[in-house]
């Protein structure tokens, strides 16, 4: 496998701060994989994330995407292209009033020819199970489909990655799990790299690799088993577990000989069924 | 201060092609010092009911009434009422605009003519009670801190008009675990501290089961239930059919259950749950 | 507001809905310079020819249009008044020191009429088409003067934006007011001054918001390649066909009979 994205060594101070609100920042993704970044706010994740495509260059230290350099000036559109970015605020990213001239928003400024645009535009809509939407206008939509509309938007860039910056916090449970399984979705069946930042764990637990941050750094890293288990550790940086992994772990402390690695529903309900 | 919501129906937009019904015939008693949460999805009603209990919109029928008085009757004192029910919308930081701290907590109180001595008093209180340090913060604009810290500043300007009535819309709602959980101690510290009537609207099962002590569930401008936070959970099948969910830890314990597992279901924490299974591991191995 | 019909689009997919926006607005523009350059009642004949026309064409009737009036009928009936008492002439009726001429009262209607062809027939326009092909008319139409240093993209990416965003401010706006009422805010009593004052706690959040929304939003819309007009293409692009052609002869031969009319009546 192949890496699309690569950090070596990165640094990043906002202009008007002293401190750095990332240190030392090293990770390979690789294509197609599903990382999820997990940290407290303040962390740095989002300023991770807008460093993968672009919209920050490194103070110091290289990003870079399909093997292009995120600091090159000439090559900025191409990165950007390629590592599409969701943002927080559902409405503060739909440019246009109805909901398939928000899709063609990204394809017209790359200079895509119109018909070509019309099939992507019909394409990502379908992605994201959004076609009947086509000629809504946006500000009708429910949060989640609005998130859907914004995914559809990069898609529409036929991008390789796309970086996911807390795409849910906003939004109801409902709206939640139609982002979520939308995300999956193109992960599984088109291949996508993504990078979900996020501070709901239950979504974590659904990416391949999870990386914690804290105070700037990268603090752990691994599966979401690996990291989930360790919950002393999450928690004293802020975090949650599931309750189930919350469970197991509090069982184990009374001497109870339990898998020590439990994330699912499923999964835990087995494993106690076989001690009760 | 006890609320009481009677037949309440609130129609949007009467007489016109965007006419909806909101609110359809509630019925709700809320007792002095009770610890509410209210569940159900977007579009609901939970807003629109919320925004009735302290007069920001009037029903289209029926009535609410606070503390034996009618709250819509020509004699009320809306604005004597509005401040004894606080309501902390959803996003609150949204609403600050002085240039300090202080002054933008200070907003309540002085609007409801206190004097100075009094204002600056509850703004001292309340600012502490959400957890910030008065002097560290009391000077300084509100858009400098934190997105956690402006949040609870929006909270503190609620409470510093001492309500008897917290309404608390999504109050954790974009917070990161730990300003959450921060939040709702907060909340739980308050309502022991000044004894007061607390409604959590919230969409996270598992923070209203291990805070709130009775449950109201919305569904299409309908109130279909109310009851202790133990019997709405036990009907899992019932809320998962009106798309909300129950706690991660109550659905273990009921597929425990449904396997023939003697352990008791109808669990609310993780702590609970814990001392149920360690309690049927005990029997087990007694027997 | 909701009375207010004027300039609210009707979605269809009638003739008149599927011409080009340039010919609609360049046809508005002609007819709006039109009503000015007719002297007498019977010219107005060709106006309420177009009217009427359209009307057929695009299925909105002619009393859906005039419902859009109703916001504006005080100012139709100021020109009617002022100009009924300030022209001199033969005197038909004196009400104290003004006098009532036969003049005044022609040329009285004679602008009202005027003013309601005018709104008529240029709400037409904004029934018909979508603001999101309007704003793209316009683009178009302006392109040509870039380089005078009308910036054409830049506008119509302002307007969408405006439209986009209209909705949203109206929601937030009315959250903010309803926090601050909460809080004791009194938005509706106290004198002119008092009221401003009060409009404070409402207008401070309100513009930190469109701030906040703005900058996120440009950096929304530069994460998806965004970087001006230049280069960039459209997924609907303006195109004019035999009807947009057609509408031009046919409205051509409206113009001319009414130019002709000037001179023969």
């Amino acid at each position: 496998m192949t890496a699309e994205i690569i950090a070596q060594g990165v640094y990043y101070q906002y202009a008007q701060d002293n401190n750095l609100a990332l240190k030392d920042i090293n990770f390979k993704i690789d294509k197609g994989e599903f990382v999820a970044i997990i940290g407290p706010n303040g962390s740095g994740k989002s300023t991770l994330a807008k460093l993968l495509n672009g919209i920050f260059v490194p103070t110091k230290g290289e990003i870079y995407v399909d093997g292009v350099n995120t600091a090159s000036k000439e090559d900025i559109w191409k990165v950007r292209q390629k590592a599409g970015m969701v943002f927080q605020n559902p409405d503060n990213q739909i440019v246009a009033t109805v909901v398939e001239e928000d899709v063609a928003f990204g394809p017209e400024n790359l200079g895509i020819p119109p018909a070509e645009i019309r099939i992507r535009v019909r394409e990502a809509l379908e992605a994201v199970e959004l076609t009947e939407y086509a000629h809504k206008a946006p500000h009708l939509l429910s949060g989640g489909q609005k998130q859907r509309v914004a995914i559809a938007g990069i898609l529409a860039m036929k991008p390789q990655c796309i970086i996911l910056d807390e795409p849910t916090a906003m939004l109801d449970p409902v709206g939640r799990k139609e982002v979520i399984s939308t995300v999956k979705k193109l992960n599984r069946e088109e291949g996508k790299t993504i990078v979900l930042i996020t501070h709901f764990m239950d979504e974590a637990v659904q990416a391949d690799r999870v990386f914690v941050m804290s105070n700037g750094q990268v603090v752990m890293e691994g599966t979401p088993r690996q990291v989930f288990t360790r919950v002393e550790k999450l928690k004293s940086i802020g975090l949650d577990v599931p309750q189930v992994t919350e469970l197991s772990y509090q069982l184990r402390k009374a001497g109870i000989e339990i898998r020590p690695d439990l994330l699912t529903l499923e999964e835990t309900v087995d494993c106690l069924c076989q001690l009760l | 201060m006890s609320i009481i919501v009677k037949n309440l129906t609130h129609v949007y937009m009467p007489g016109t092609p965007f006419e909806s019904t909101a609110l359809k015939d509630i019925n709700w008693k809320i007792e002095d010092g009770e610890f509410w949460g209210l569940i159900g999805h977007t579009g609901s009603g939970k807003s629109t009911l919320i925004q009735h209990l302290n007069g920001l919109l009037k029903p289209t029928a029926g009535e609410i009434i606070i503390d034996g008085e009618n709250l819509h009757a020509k004699s009320a004192r809306l604005k004597e009422i509005r401040q004894k029910i606080g309501l902390v919308f959803q996003y609150p930081e949204h609403q600050l605009f002085e240039e300090t701290v202080e002054k933008d907590v200070a907003f309540g109180p002085k609007n409801m003519g206190l004097p100075e001595d009094v204002v600056g008093k509850r703004v001292r209180e309340a600012i502490e009670q959400v957890g910030l340090n008065y002097d560290a913060v009391k000077d300084k604009s509100p858009f400098e801190l934190s997105g956690g810290q402006m949040r609870r500043v929006a909270i503190a300007g609620v409470l510093a008009m001492n309500p008897e009535v917290l309404i608390l819309d999504e109050p954790t709602a974009g917070l990161d675990p730990l300003g959450r959980d921060e939040i709702l101690e907060e909340i739980v510290a308050l309502r022991k501290k000044r004894n007061i009537t607390v409604i959590l609207v919230s969409h996270s099962m598992e923070d209203i089961a291990r805070l709130v002590d009775k449950i109201a569930v919305m569904h299409r401008g309908k109130m279909i239930k109310q009851g202790s936070s133990r019997e709405i959970f036990r009907d899992y099948k019932g809320l998962t059919s009106i798309g909300l969910g129950i706690p991660q830890i109550t659905e273990l314990m009921m597929r425990l259950r449904e396997r023939g597992k003697d352990v008791a279901c109808d669990v609310l924490t993780v702590e609970e749950a814990r001392a149920e299974i360690l309690k049927a591991l005990r029997r087990k191995g007694s027997a | 507001m909701r009375e207010i019909t004027i300039g609210q689009y009707i979605p269809g997919n009638s003739a008149v809905h599927r011409l080009d926006p340039r010919t609609k607005i360049i046809v508005t523009l002609f007819y709006m310079i039109l009503l000015f350059l007719l002297n007498n009642f019977q010219g107005y004949v060709f106006p309420v020819a177009f009217i009427v026309l359209a009307s057929v064409l695009s299925g909105i009737s002619i009393k859906y249009m005039l419902k859009g009036l109703r916001p504006l009928i005080f100012i139709i009936a100021l020109t009617f008044i002022l100009n009924i008492f300030m022209i001199k002439g033969r005197i038909l009726y004196e009400i104290g020191p003004l006098d009532l001429t036969y003049e005044g009262l022609y040329q009285g209607a004679f602008m009202a009429i005027r003013l309601v062809l005018l709104i008529v027939g240029t709400s037409l326009l904004t029934l018909t088409t979508s603001p999101i092909s309007l704003t793209d008319g316009i683009e178009k139409l302006l392109s040509p003067f870039k380089k005078l240093g009308i910036p054409a993209h830049e506008l119509a990416m302002m307007m969408t934006i405006a439209l986009r965003f209209i909705p949203t401010l109206l929601e937030e706006t009315d959250k903010i007011m309803k926090a601050q009422m909460a809080r004791g805010a009194d938005f509706e009593s106290g004198n002119i001054i008092k009221r401003a004052k009060n409009m404070v706690p409402l207008l401070v959040p309100l513009f930190i918001s469109a701030f906040r929304r703005a900058d996120e939003l440009a950096m929304a819309m530069e994460a998806r390649c965004y970087r001006g007009g230049e280069n960039r293409t459209r997924m609907k692009e303006l195109k004019m066909t035999s009807l947009d052609y057609m509408t031009y002869v046919i409205f051509s031969t409206i113009v001319l009979g009414a130019l002709i009319s000037r001179y023969l009546w």
